[in-house]
């Protein structure tokens, strides 16, 4: 159970499956072995904040994990930051970057840039990029919303792919021949009377008569506030093109076995199969040598673990497991169990690599971090 | 002939069991006499356990809500297909994320409206689809202000909100972390004037399976997670509705089938 450690260490999967938890404990087991890690999450639950006993009100800002985490464990450097990723105040910082200030009027942009609005995977990347270009990190510790599987991931940079593609062009083209700025298409200079052009009108008056059929109908069922809204928008966005382009040129990289660690994680708690088969579809597309399949949660080792103790016991007391002496614990053991071995079946034979999590039984998530830290080491 | 309301929707963090237990309420509902519309967004892998649980179902795809919505407003499916097949349009939907809830909103409202006898339970596919679904209605009403969608956008809201209208139903495991984020979306939902409205499930407890709680031979380990259990539900034991049972047979559809009687608590 002892991947090489990477540059970024993603981990992907359906909700529930632990897989916050674990890659926190990878994150302090990389930093025990002397690894300066950050650990990202762009989870919107902020579970990992729970988990670390990070200060919500801080995120999108990088926070260092105290020595005391690690208590009784001897170390000499322990090297471990955190992140709670705000797709917001990512954003802000690229518009700082590029225009000297961080508003974000725009409602439309406000609402995609909330922690669900669709732009979370396309944020963290930039700010993986960023924060690798920084060299402050041996490795990034990325954590991901429970989407369905790790492609949905990847799809995302396609949505802002297309985004940029021909039929906006036309209106970016424009924007940036007539030398308009982004402010020129600010409501709020409307109502002014700075400017006073509506966007609409200039619009329609230069583009195609497609877009302007399009853009006339819209404004039939959404109104016109909403169109210019949208286009007020799209404005900004273009602005920032040049590093969203530039990210999606990173997403190569993540397909390079020598850079990444993909970890596709599933629990036995859950209808396995299903998820299963999902995991496998989406896998195919894009397995490089280096992705785990993590089964978590596991229950094989504390039957085994039981079934020995047992068998130590004299007779009498050994036929209690017998199914005619006490039927309901024998079909528990076999639900369990059945459902366990099935799993690992399936996946054993579908991905090159498995790891196995025993699961821990601890009301405290710091020792849950921390007695998975030990089973990284196996 | 139990009191019901008109729709449900199953909301929860992922693999706590809101389709199953989704699933199974159809089916309780099924066998209280009443007509019952299972929607859930495409695309589903349940296809089969829909058919073999005869439960009518409604797989929710955006392009083709979206078109209906469009042709009925501009009167003509065939600009609606025009404007969807612009990329520029595709491109909004997928920008606008909110927008995509509203149209599947707006078509639920639609089967709930022509039949009043209608009963639709929705699984939707995590907690921040929830909230960000209704959140949205509000929203959007602000940013279109004006025009045809507000119209419909108001009137949805007003039919939703009536009274013994909706309900939510938020599942959840007993695990400390899946209490508390339970506990936070249904902070968040009561923000949106729900608050009624919204009631929390535990699923897959040892301990409602009497079998297991009785049990006095049971491995460490068990022993162990019943305890964990335990001190989760009576710490929450005010803010949870009700408890379903781990359950041990290995098929999914008998799973469903076996806990629509322990499903009354949903209504």
């Amino acid at each position: 159970m002892n991947p090489s450690s990477k540059q970024l260490e993603i981990f992907c999967g359906t909700g529930g499956v632990g897989k916050t938890t674990l890659s926190a404990s990878r994150a302090v087991y990389l930093a025990l072995k002397g690894k300066r890690v950050l650990l990202m999450t762009i989870d919107p639950a902020k579970r990992l904040k729970d988990i670390l006993s990070l200060d919500e009100s801080l995120s999108g800002e990088i926070q260092t994990i105290p020595k005391n985490f690690i208590k009784d464990r001897p170390n000499e450097s322990f090297n471990l930051d955190a992140l709670l990723v705000s797709p917001l105040k990512t954003l802000q910082k690229v518009i700082l970057q590029d225009q000297g200030h961080t508003q974000v009027q725009n409602r439309i942009l406000q609402i995609l840039f909330r922690p669900n609005g669709g732009m979370n995977e396309i944020m963290s990347l930039l700010e993986v990029q960023y924060h690798l270009n920084s060299k402050k990190y041996d490795s990034i510790i990325l954590d991901t919303p429970p989407g369905k599987h790790f492609i949905e991931f990847l799809e995302s940079c396609d949505k802002i792919r297309s985004f940029f593609d021909q039929s906006f062009i036309e209106i970016f083209q424009f924007i940036s021949e007539k030398g308009f700025k982004v402010d020129d298409f600010s409501t709020e200079n409307e109502n002014k009377g700075k400017n006073a052009k509506p966007i609409k009108k200039i619009f329609k008056k230069f583009l195609s008569t497609g877009i302007k059929k399009l853009l006339d109908y819209l404004e039939k069922v959404t109104g016109g506030s909403f169109i210019e809204e949208f286009l007020n928008a799209i404005g900004i966005i273009y602005k920032l093109k040049t590093p969203f382009l530039k990210t999606i040129e990173f997403q190569e990289n993540l397909k390079d076995a020598s850079f990444s660690n993909w970890y596709l994680v599933t629990s036995i708690e859950h209808d396995k199969m299903v998820g299963a088969l999902d995991l496998k579809k989406s896998a195919q597309e894009f397995l490089h040598q280096d992705s785990f399949m993590v089964i978590n949660k596991c229950l094989e080792g504390h039957w085994l673990e039981w079934e020995k103790n047992y068998s130590q016991i004299d007779k009498p007391q050994v036929q209690k497991i017998l199914p005619e002496l006490n039927p309901y614990l024998f079909d528990l053991k076999h639900s369990m169990l059945t459902r366990e071995i099935k799993l690992k079946e399936y996946a054993r034979k579908n991905f090159p690599y498995i790891l196995e999590f025993k699961e821990v039984l601890s009301s405290s998530t710091h020792d849950q971090v921390m007695e998975l830290v030990d089973q990284w080491g196996v | 002939m139990i009191n019901s309301k008109r729709f449900y929707v199953f909301t929860g963090k992922g693999g706590v069991g809101k389709t199953t237990l989704s699933l199974s309420f159809a089916k309780y509902l099924q066998s209280q006499g009443k007509k019952v519309l299972f929607a859930a967004l495409e695309p589903s892998p349940y296809l089969e356990i829909y058919k073999e649980l005869s439960i009518e179902f409604f797989l929710l795809n955006l392009l083709d809500s979206t078109k209906i919505y469009l042709s009925k407003k501009l009167k003509s499916a065939v600009i609606a297909t025009w404007i969807l097949n612009t990329p520029f349009f595709k491109a909004m939907l997928n920008i606008v994320p909110g927008f995509s809830y509203l149209i599947f909103l707006g078509h639920l409202v639609d089967y709930l409206r022509k039949d009043p006898e209608l009963i639709v339970v929705m699984d939707s596919p995590s907690s921040g689809y929830v909230q960000t679904m209704f959140e949205s209605l509000e929203t959007y009403k602000d940013i279109f202000k004006t025009g045809i969608l507000v119209e419909d956008i108001v009137t949805m809201i007003q039919y939703i909100y009536q009274k013994e209208f909706l309900k939510v139903n938020i599942c959840t495991i007993p695990t400390m972390m899946s209490m508390q984020e339970a506990l936070e979306l249904k902070e968040k939902l009561s923000n949106l004037n729900l608050e009624h409205q919204i009631d929390i499930y535990a699923n897959n407890s040892l301990i409602a399976n009497p079998l297991i709680n009785e049990a006095s031979e049971l491995p460490t380990f068990l022993n162990k997670k019943k305890e964990l259990e335990k001190e989760v539900l009576i710490q929450f034991q005010d803010k949870i509705k009700a408890s379903l049972p781990h359950l041990t047979s290995l098929e999914y559809a008998q799973i469903v089938k076996d806990l629509a009687p322990y499903m009354a608590p949903f209504l």
